[in-house]
């Protein structure tokens, strides 16, 4: 499976690590197999105030957001990587400045109409190349604080409701932004919110009965984790059978933690932030060229698993945001290995019915000497301002202060105003 | 492996002033008077943050330097029996208390006055917390006749007499066949039981042997003396797991395991393991309490090739001797230099991420200190380089008079730096703040999520009066009538309720590591794997960080798994028909339920475990009884199992 990361750095492998125990319990690896790698996902919460999902897709190892949405009007960035770089007439061309990495092909229709968006040179305060400081920190999102939970958990925080499935990490690991105190759901896939005695053995409201005679009496604080545990099996047996069975074996591996997101936000569970982590970015060596390329090809695999998310959710897209993320970019110039090391900034795709799609946001800091940071792309747009205006325009957050504390946020615009 | 620029380690550290809080604040949701759900924690952290410089003003809480403090003497003498016999019946008098909430009633008080007086006698004065000096630190033992030794010798264990009339209740109150039926969720437990869960990963029906044949504290003592304690369920992980046993020599490490990633799920492995194991079972616990206020995650590169040796040479070897040489030990370690930055701090570029942290983490905690004490420690922790892990060199060790608090230094020569840093840390060891911020992090491992304000000023007297060794400290807390009320009073975190599983189920080291770690890490569904908090102040320790529906599903899972075998090769001789005491007594929900109890809580089940019991069994088979050995009957007994580690009993420590 699956631990694609080529380079063999230590903290790329520890991110995207496989997890032969969750795998086991999957019933079946196809999850997280193939192209994608790891998809590892988390969701999360219901409400009153809004019926808006936010899924927050964590590319983990360091994106490279120059191939991805490829700065091709910038000379620097054909000469910083002479083997590497996507070629100015390959890319999809959006603007003067920049083009589309070829292998998003499948997302071009989206672009075209509006429900894909782009945002450049977007960083976080932290200075750090490490991948396990960066990610902490940029799960943590309070730079200059000392909170120490995660910004997913706080969101749910401020969200109406107390639906059990307001906060679901189907990525097998419970990651760093749902630390907190607020209830999530941390598993591989929908199919492991279950619990196994309950269907073998006997029924599940014979389970619910026992273990409520069982807690009656009890400190609350004991009992919650197993009764919040067993409202979101209940939620999940309620939820409609799957429809139909055409989907292949591939693509269920490519989509299968998208595939159970757009199960649930199409039921209406109640769903407000689903988290899914798609690993295999920390490419250090030989990212190949930009058709037929290891990274094109990763690309590409995305490409066609939000392309077909978006397509699954129907109309039910405008009430869904879907963002990516990764703990830092990469280096400007390629390496001796065609390959390119941790960097820093980097681009965010924003994708969904609501958005002023088919436009590149952010400042655009250049590539030219000077203008780097160490060597890196600079990061010019805190990743939390393009996060902060879905939560307060479309998530019902009414003060983004409690989920980023002390940022200083203007939006962008990407939220279409309606 | 490539570099990682720590472009600019200034700026790194430099993460602003805003150090306030950290979880031992944020989680704080317990409050009875005010409102403990989930977004009001969030809000009221957030809100936190807003107020954080203020906030680093708090009073300081008076320690009340009192060594000789009224009523201190008592349980510490007592302590030569722990539980002394006199305390017997005030313990089940308690036990009806703690029930009605007792504990959690406890709050920060001011300190009586009496205990104030008695300041004089371990020389602390009324003073600022910067104050102290050096008479005060290097201090007046106080009236202990307890050991005075850090850990007590082979003689002193022996000392402990168990001779105070505890013994015989006690192994009556543990014996299974004491009728315990008692129409409340929250049984009684006896002391022997109540230590038992504290001091061990999980009581074991051996364990309760070994305590009824020696007397509680005799037992807590030999406890606290691990070395000599026989080890052959530790031996078998250190053979199993070469990352322990080959913890000193990195090279090695590297070279057996290969990639990095490898090595890091071996050590999450190794230590699930050895806490499922080992015989020293209480030192186990406070290499885990170590572990979260030393936190070094396994996640970061380096620390994969340094905890190994953190854990094995530090940690174990000196969780219960003087704090002052741990905290000197950590701060000098590989792995805590490598991860707070303190390797590559010089003169030239002072790095404060550990200084703020020794303070604001480690020793005096939040409020005690100033942000330029926090620029002082870091000048004078300078001149230590990245390389190779770290090493010193004098030439970039800053040079100049050096003010910490109340500690102050001329700091005249490079090669002194060194020196210098370490009687800044005994300065801050034998800090009262220091002192009360341990005992609120003991008290509140051990006791409550809200520790009573008594019983932390108590340990915080007992801590500055003895050196700032532990054995002393943890006598007196386990030996405190706080802790003799506090039954059920805390909730076994998700890796402790998956140990106390296995523990139970009698499981014995496997031979499969892969296994292991593919357990270890399915506890990172719950946020839990062991060793993988990414944050400097380590996994929470309070019910309300743990309130999740993915800790639920996790912990159902796992114990089901266990009981089913899945994890062979982890554990060993796992045969859930061993369960059962007496199969042939074993033929209705209700006998199940009680054997099951009997192992599982060292006592008959409760009326609620019965009625659920009898719920889920009857309505599964349709029939009332059991014949002996059949495989109904284990059938039976797995269900039951598996819901009855989900009692309230079991998922409390």
């Amino acid at each position: 499976m699956t631990t694609t990361t080529e380079c063999g750095c230590a903290e790329g492998q520890l991110l995207n690590m496989s997890r032969r125990g969750m795998l086991k319990t999957l019933g079946g690896a196809a999850l997280f197999t193939a192209v994608m790698g790891d998809a590892e996902l988390a969701f999360g919460a219901p409400g009153t105030g809004t019926d808006h999902t936010l899924v927050t897709v964590m590319m983990a190892g360091g994106m490279d957001g120059l191939s991805v949405v490829a700065p091709v009007g910038d000379p620097a960035y054909a000469a910083s990587r002479p083997n590497i770089a996507v070629p100015a007439r390959l890319a999809k061309r959006v603007d003067p400045m920049f083009g589309l990495h070829p292998s998003l092909a499948p997302l071009f229709p989206l672009w075209e109409s509006g429900k894909l968006a782009a945002v450049h040179a977007v960083g976080q305060e932290s200075p750090t190349r490490s991948h396990f400081q960066a990610m902490n920190e940029l799960e943590r999102a309070a730079p200059g604080s000392s909170v120490r939970t995660g910004w997913l958990n706080r969101t749910l925080g401020m969200l109406p409701g107390d639906e059990v499935l307001q906060g679901v990490s189907l990525s097998g690991n419970m990651p760093g932004s749902f630390r907190g105190p607020n209830s999530t759901v941390a598993v591989g896939g929908l199919s492991e919110v279950r619990m196994p005695l309950i269907s073998d053995e006997a029924p599940f409201s014979t389970w619910r009965k026992a273990m409520s005679e069982l807690h009656a009496g009890a400190r609350p604080e004991v009992t919650t984790p197993m009764s919040r545990a067993l409202d979101a099996v209940e939620a999940v047996n309620a939820l409609p059978k799957r429809e139909g069975s055409n989907a292949t074996p591939r693509a269920r591996a490519n989509g299968g933690a998208f595939s159970d997101i757009a199960r649930l936000i199409k039921a209406r569970s109640g769903l407000r932030m689903a988290h899914v982590t798609i690993g295999g970015w920390d490419n250090h060596v030989n990212i190949g060229s930009a058709v037929g390329g290891s990274l094109a090809g990763r690309i590409g695999g995305v490409a066609s698993t939000l392309a077909k998310f978006a397509a699954d959710l129907g109309p039910d897209l405008s009430r869904v945001t879907v963002i990516t993320l990764s703990e830092f970019g990469r280096r400007v110039a390629e390496n001796g290995q065609g390959g390119l090391d941790h960097g820093h900034g980097n681009c965010m795709l924003v994708m969904g019915g609501s958005i002023n799609g088919g436009k590149v946001y952010g400042t655009w800091p250049g590539l030219a000497a000077g203008k780097l940071d160490h060597g890196d792309l600079a990061g010019t747009t805190d990743y939390r301002t393009v996060i902060a205006e879905i939560l307060t325009k479309k998530m019902g957050v009414g003060s983004v202060n409690s989920v980023f504390p002390g940022l200083a946020t203007r939006p962008l615009g990407i939220i279409r105003s309606s | 492996m490539h570099a990682e620029p720590q472009s600019d380690p200034t700026a790194f550290a430099a993460k602003d002033g805003a150090d306030g809080e950290f979880d031992e604040i944020l989680w704080r949701a317990g409050n009875p008077s005010s409102d403990t759900s989930p977004r009001a924690a969030t809000r009221r952290e957030v809100r936190r943050t807003d107020r954080q410089v203020s906030s680093r003003r708090a009073v300081l809480l008076t320690a009340a330097g009192a060594a000789a403090a009224s009523g201190l003497g008592v349980p510490v003498a007592a302590a030569c029996g722990l539980i002394p016999s006199e305390n017997v019946a005030r313990v089940n008098a308690r036990v009806k208390e703690a029930v009605a909430g007792r504990m959690a009633a406890g709050s920060a008080t001011a300190v009586p006055a009496s205990t104030a007086t008695g300041a004089a006698a371990g020389g602390a004065t009324e003073g600022p917390a910067d104050e102290m000096n050096e008479p005060t630190w290097t201090g007046a033992g106080g009236e202990m006749d307890v050991a005075d030794d850090d850990v007590p010798a082979g003689d002193d264990v022996a000392e402990l007499d168990p001779s105070t009339g505890l013994l015989k209740s006690e192994a009556a109150e543990s014996s299974p066949s004491t009728p315990g039926d008692i129409p409340a969720v929250t049984m009684p437990i006896s002391a022997a039981e109540l230590v038992l869960r504290r001091a061990t990963f999980g009581p074991t029906p051996e364990l309760r042997a070994e305590v009824a044949s020696m007397g509680v504290g005799a037992w807590l003592g030999r406890q606290m003396a691990p070395e000599k304690i026989a080890d052959p369920g530790g031996d078998a992980v250190l053979k199993r797991f070469p990352v322990l046993a080959k913890a000193n020599d990195p090279g090695q490490l590297s070279a057996l395991h290969g990639r990095p990633s490898t090595l890091f799920a071996e050590l999450q492995g190794a230590t699930l393991a050895m806490a499922a194991h080992t015989s020293r079972q209480f030192r186990e616990v406070m290499f885990s309490f170590w572990s979260d206020h030393f936190n070094v995650p396994v996640g970061l590169t380096a620390s994969r090739y340094y905890r190994p040796l953190y854990d094995q040479e530090i940690l174990r070897p000196k969780a219960f001797g003087r704090f002052e040489d741990l905290l000197i030990a950590v701060t000098y370690s590989t792995a805590m230099m490598d991860y707070l930055n303190l390797s590559g701090s010089s003169k030239q570029a002072p790095n404060e991420n550990f200084a703020r942290e020794l303070l604001e983490l480690h020793t005096v905690g939040v409020g005690q200190y100033t942000e330029d004490d926090v620029k002082q420690a870091a000048l004078l922790l300078t001149g230590w380089k990245s390389a190779k892990g770290g090493y010193y060199r004098g030439s970039t060790h800053y040079v100049g008079p050096i003010k910490v608090m109340g500690f102050q230094h001329d700091n005249r020569s490079e090669d002194g730096g060194v020196q210098v840093g370490k009687q800044l840390l005994s300065y801050l060891a034998h800090h009262k703040s220091t002192a009360q911020l341990l005992a609120t992090k003991l008290a509140r491992r051990f006791v409550s999520d809200q520790p009573p304000a008594s019983l932390v000023t108590k340990l915080a007297d007992v801590y500055l009066a003895n050196d700032t060794k532990m054995v002393p400290v943890l006598t007196a807390l386990f030996s405190s009538e706080e802790f003799a009320a506090s039954g059920e009073a805390k909730l076994r975190r998700p890796m402790e309720h998956t140990v106390a599983v296995a523990r139970a189920l009698g499981a014995k080291p496997g031979s499969d590591r892969g296994a292991m770690i593919d357990l270890a890490q399915a506890l990172g569904r719950a946020g839990n794997a062991p060793l993988s908090w990414a944050a400097p102040d380590g996994y929470p320790d309070v019910a309300s960080a743990w309130q999740s529906a993915a800790q639920g599903l996790v912990q159902f899972d796992l114990a089901y798994d266990l009981i089913m075998g899945k994890h062979q090769g982890a554990f060993e001789d796992v045969d859930p028909g061993n369960l059962l005491r007496d199969k042939k007594a074993a033929t209705t929900p209700a006998a199940i339920a009680d054997q099951l109890c009997t192992r599982l809580f060292g006592r008959s089940a409760t009326a609620n475990e019965k009625t659920a019991v009898n719920t889920l069994l009857a309505a599964q088979s349709g029939k009332a009884t059991y014949s002996a050995g059949s495989p109904d009957q284990t059938k039976a007994c797995i269900k039951a199992f598996v819901l009855l580690v989900h009692s309230p009993s079991f998922l409390t420590r």
